[in-house]
């Protein structure tokens, strides 16, 4: 029982998004599919898609950092501070720095 | 000399009686502390505590930064602006019949020109000219015309091939209701590509014509 919720609490860390879509405004809610104690304190990160696409072609981050189907990457923040998913881009050379404590609210926000 | 020690001593106990019938009134506190020192309360007032504000001496100098990098520059930049520029392109963007941005036309008017590649020296996808007639079966006022050349403006062909539509022509059974389910073409359509459900005649160019 102790492993079974040791890997479960494992797991609660790893902040699973699946992608949902919010109509008005084109941008994209990563909602977490594993909910953490702290979660519902810490909005999931939206994702403005349009914004994104009057910067770069889909082509760019479709399919080779992103999955074209909703929900099928499981993006954490240790994943994007190794340099995948929006890591790739947000590293504070190309873009702001996912990863850096400063810029939390930029993607974390409602 | 005992005589002497004796009256000292005498002469502090009255000095100290005195002090402690006279001298530690209010006022007389008051006269004796504001001779003394600076800020000291009236009896019966209460100072308040105003916060010592300093102003610099002389206007802090205009930021002139030493020529940063260019990459350091871009960051910088994008800081400061984070997405106010977008809320300022959003208005000048075409739209479409659901209000959205139509992106097919910002591009083709260059209103906004995305980037190829991370790296500066991308080059843009040569877009691949090809026309598909999709005509369902019995329903020739339906007939779609699949433009390959506006969506290779932005796609590559691995975004849709083979997963979501197999190469021969005629291989995918689509239906409108594969559509509304945000699968076939509505993976993207009415996601971030216009609205299935606005969009019409886009694709049923009859649909156009007939109005």
């Amino acid at each position: 029982m102790t492993q079974a919720a040791g890997v479960i609490g494992v797991i609660g860390f790893v902040l699973i998004a699946s992608l949902s879509y919010a109509v008005a405004s084109g941008d994209l809610v990563l909602r977490r599919k594993v909910s953490t104690p702290g979660a519902q304190a810490f909005p999931p990160a939206v994702f403005p898609h349009e914004l994104h696409r009057t910067l770069y072609k889909c082509y760019v981050c479709h399919d080779a950092l992103f999955k074209m189907k909703p929900g099928s990457d499981n993006i954490t923040m240790d994943a994007i501070s190794a340099g995948k998913y929006c890591g790739a881009c947000h590293e504070g050379k190309t873009s702001f720095e996912a990863s850096s404590f400063d810029n939390c609210d930029r993607c974390h926000r409602k | 000399m005992k005589w002497a020690g004796y009256l000292t001593i005498l002469l502090l106990l009255l000095i100290s009686i005195a002090n402690a019938i006279a001298g530690c009134s209010q006022e007389k506190r008051y006269q004796v502390l504001s001779f003394l020192f600076e800020g000291v309360e009236k009896p019966g007032e209460t100072s308040q505590l105003k916060p010592v504000v300093r102003h610099p001496r002389r206007p802090p100098p205009p930021v002139v930064s030493a020529t940063p990098t260019p990459s350091i520059q871009v960051a910088v930049v994008r800081q400061e602006q984070g997405q106010e520029w977008f809320a300022q392109l959003l208005p000048r963007l075409p739209k479409d019949k659901s209000g959205k941005p139509d992106w097919v036309r910002a591009l083709d008017e260059n209103l906004i020109s995305p980037k190829p590649g991370i790296d500066r020296k991308a080059k843009n996808q040569r877009p691949f000219n090809l026309d598909v007639d999709l005509v369902p079966k019995n329903q020739p006022a339906m007939k779609v015309l699949f433009s390959h050349k506006s969506h290779t403006e932005w796609l590559g062909c691995a975004n849709c091939h083979p997963a979501q539509f197999k190469m021969k022509k005629g291989g995918d059974d689509i239906k409108m209701a594969q559509l509304y389910a945000g699968n076939s073409c509505g993976l993207c359509h009415g996601k971030v590509a216009f609205a299935v459900t606005t969009g019409c005649a886009r694709c049923h160019l009859m649909m156009g014509k007939s109005k």
